[in-house]
């Protein structure tokens, strides 16, 4: 059977400590960064869930630039609305793109097509659409790049996801 | 007349005996109500979790258990109902260090094949196999409902996929609480049994009942606190009324799976999800008070 947790200490233990209380939305970079060093201080070794840890490794190696793993990452707050801002708030190197920040079904569903085209337009980089594209079961062409076009096909791919649970639930 | 509770879910693997097991000793200690616990699953998790492998042995070897009650009972043999059950059941205390008013009747590993003969024994008076099920069900239905009168609430925790023992129980419930695992598939699950319950071909025709007078609810059962789970819950939410309460994914609600001999106290056996299980039996308590409430004033 996998084994379901993981024990962390030291650098590997910090990293995870911080990436975690960075990528909850509502906790200002600055909150995030003495949070972090506290709780580094604090916590000798921890056990985690391996899928929690997974995903935070991702998340980080998403990342243009890695920071040094024993100092404080800077990341801003990462909400349903400021996802694609959070470039342009702290610059490329301190951004950890959530690709779940907000549902493009849910989205599609409550607020129609045109909330949705305006919530991918506010992401700039082609990168984190084939995120949003990849953790979100959206299929689009791996090799697009183009931004208009990109973001059209992943409105077009949310609207067949829901054709597509539509159609399963008949 | 009991309230009846179901728990169901066509996928397996969403925790459906250990969401029925904690409601079922969470009324049972902090709402002082009398208890029944169904075992329609031939899995039988939920027996195992309340009696344990020997005590669920002996109930086999006494004939205590859903099949043999089925099979007894459905040609009207004039047997008594209460026979077929295991009284104060489980491995936590009430308040007054004494096992709860909880009972079991037992799972059997025989109960789908019970199921085909007691189809095969109705097929004799009619040649349409609709109709054979249908009366099958009928009678299970009824069977199930002979509990109601002497019990405050009856949980039935149903087998995955769709039995007619499963079918009768949804019928009979008067809410069917869904567990679901936030992924993929369980959004498809969901979405089916949601159609069943409610007898709807689409979800279109499904939203057109407001989500507070359905019969069913989902809870979101083993709970990351990842972006990914959060996501999928508010998917199923779209289209299905959800339960404020989520179940997170702790070692403590998953090794509640294990009975161990002798009384320990409900925050004992649950450890550092008694917050959780609270929090699910105080949304689900007004449920099930309010129609009792409605049935006595017409009654």
């Amino acid at each position: 059977m996998a084994r379901t947790t993981k024990q962390l200490s030291g650098a590997g233990k910090d990293k995870f400590l911080r990436g975690l209380i960075a990528s909850e939305p509502g906790i200002s970079s600055e909150a995030a960064s003495a949070l972090g060093e506290t709780m580094c201080e604090a916590i000798a070794d921890v056990r985690v869930r391996r899928d929690a840890w997974e995903e935070r490794r991702q998340a980080t190696a998403a990342r243009p630039a890695t920071p040094a793993i024993d100092k404080p990452v800077p990341v801003p707050p990462v909400t349903t609305s400021a996802t694609a801002s959070t470039a342009e708030a702290a610059g490329p190197d301190a951004t950890v793109f959530d690709p779940f920040a907000f549902s493009a079904l849910a989205v599609l569903t409550k607020k129609g097509r045109a909330a949705l085209v305006e919530q991918f337009g506010k992401i700039d980089a082609a990168d984190h659409l084939h995120a949003i594209a990849a953790a979100q079961h959206l299929t689009v062409d791996a090799g697009l790049k183009d931004l208009a076009q990109l973001r059209e096909a992943l409105v077009k791919a949310t609207e067949a996801r829901l054709a597509e649970r539509r159609a399963a639930a008949s | 007349m009991a309230f009846f509770m179901a728990v169901a879910n066509r996928k397996g693997g969403v925790g459906k005996s250990t969401i029925s097991v904690m409601l079922a000793q969470a009324f049972a200690v902090w709402g002082g109500k009398r208890v029944l616990m169904i075992d329609l699953d031939s899995q039988c998790n939920a027996s195992l979790i309340l009696i344990g492998g020997q005590g669920w042995r002996d109930a086999r070897n006494a004939s205590k258990t859903i099949a043999d009650f089925f099979y007894d009972l459905f040609d009207g043999v004039p047997a008594k109902p209460r026979d077929y059950l295991i009284p104060n059941v489980g491995d936590v205390a009430d308040a007054t260090g004494k096992p709860p008013r909880l009972a079991l009747l037992p799972g059997s590993l025989l109960l789908e094949d019970i199921q085909g003969e007691l189809f095969v024994r109705q097929s004799r008076e009619s040649n349409h196999p609709d109709v054979v099920a249908s009366r099958v069900r009928g009678r299970i239905e009824n069977l199930l409902r002979r509990y109601g009168a002497s019990y405050d609430l009856v949980v039935l925790d149903c087998p995955p996929g769709l039995s007619l023992a499963a079918l009768a129980a949804l019928k009979t419930a008067d809410k069917v609480v869904v567990p679901f695992k936030p992924d993929y598939v369980s959004q498809l699950a969901v979405d089916r049994i949601a159609l069943l319950i409610e007898d709807k071909g689409t979800l279109d025709a499904l939203g057109e009942i407001p989500p507070d007078q359905r019969r069913y609810t989902c809870l979101a059962n083993g709970v990351r606190s990842i972006g990914k789970d959060r996501n999928l819950i508010e998917e199923i939410g779209l289209f299905h009324p959800m339960l404020d309460t989520q179940m997170p994914q702790k070692d403590a609600i998953a090794n509640a799976f294990d009975w161990q001999p002798g009384l320990r106290t409900i925050e004992q056996k649950y450890g550092d999800g008694i917050a959780d299980l609270r929090k699910l039996y105080n949304e689900m308590l007004p449920v099930v008070e309010q129609t009792g409430k409605l049935r006595a004033a017409n009654e």
